[in-house]
């Protein structure tokens, strides 16, 4: 630790005591480290001096509009991705019922439905229902 | 005692901000907005980037509070905060500097840099020398000094913040203070 590290510490007053009785002791004989200190303490309350304390008026209401305009933002966007989510489940869901009705509109002589065929149920009229019931 | 006191007051007015108690969080901006200026104002000089990074400071502190514990005081999870924005800021800010400015300085100094002339004017002109003088500085050292001499932080407590060793810390603000003593000389010597 050289002459500077000791004293600024020593002006905080984070040097053991035994150290800070030997700076004070240092101090008392040599002129140049008195000198060495006081300008260490000139610069110190100079840049102590040039502290803010307060950014300019109104600072937390500032801070507090855009809180609540980041929220009103993140609400858009969760309602801005449903809006895009459904408008293409929509699309899929229209074509999927075109899809069904056309299937069974142009289905030919088979009369089931696409459930059905991939389940592999049998082709059940209402003919056959009634001739099975008696 | 009174620190106690403000302490709880501050696990109150957390809890009640996480309850979305916006006042609560307002009067907690209230308490700290002088201990964050004083250090992003040191770090980054007054004006409107200064404002913004303070404003940003406090913006990550409720999005965070969620996660915030409470094993250091809420004053120095801010200056956490906004050291680390404020060397972010500096760091964008040389990257634009560096268009302009081709040099920097290798031992510690940094180019010059533009500071608002509205806050000029209306500081002294001792402040205004030692303001630009400490904007010069590098923003390793420049964290250190604010910190230490401005914010009132410890040795210790500056290089818990900071993550780097406490000799570091003591190292950069000798060679700080050095620069400062010679660039104010004239200055303190008339």
């Amino acid at each position: 630790m050289d002459d500077r590290e000791l004293l600024i510490r020593y002006r905080d007053g984070e040097l053991p005591e035994a150290d800070m009785a030997a700076v004070r002791a240092r101090l008392s004989t040599d002129p140049a480290l008195q000198a060495s200190l006081s300008r260490i303490e000139a610069v110190s309350a100079a840049v102590e001096r040039t502290a803010a304390s307060a950014f300019e008026p109104f600072f937390s209401t500032r801070v507090m509009a855009r809180i609540r305009a980041d929220s009103r933002s993140a609400s858009d966007l969760v309602y801005e991705g449903l809006r895009w989510a459904f408008a293409r489940v929509a699309v899929v869901a229209v074509v999927i019922v075109v899809t069904l009705g056309a299937y069974s509109a142009i289905g030919g002589g088979y009369s089931g439905t696409v459930v059905e065929v991939m389940l592999g149920l049998p082709d059940v009229t209402l003919e056959s229902a009634m001739t099975l019931g008696g | 005692m009174a620190e106690r006191a403000e302490m709880v007051a501050d696990r109150e007015l957390i809890a009640r901000s996480r309850a979305g108690d916006d006042r609560a969080f307002q009067t907690l901006v209230e308490r700290y907005e002088g201990r964050v200026a004083a250090t992003v104002v040191g770090m980054l000089g007054p004006g409107d980037e200064a404002e913004d990074v303070g404003q940003e400071t406090f913006i990550r502190l409720y999005r965070s509070l969620d996660k915030f514990r409470g094993d250091s005081s809420l004053g120095t999870y801010l200056t956490r905060i906004a050291i680390n924005l404020s060397l972010t800021a500096l760091r964008k800010r040389k990257r634009q500097l560096s268009r302009f400015v081709s040099r920097e300085d290798r031992d510690g100094t940094w180019p010059e840099e533009a500071v608002d002339p509205r806050g000029e004017l209306e500081r002294s002109d001792q402040d205004q020398r030692v303001r630009a003088a400490v904007e010069r500085l590098s923003p390793p050292h420049r964290a250190v000094v604010v910190m230490r001499m401005i914010d009132g932080y410890s040795t210790r407590e500056t290089a818990d913040v900071l993550g780097v060793p406490a000799g570091t810390v003591m190292s950069r603000l000798a060679r700080a203070m050095d620069r400062l003593e010679t660039e104010l000389k004239e200055y303190w010597d008339g």
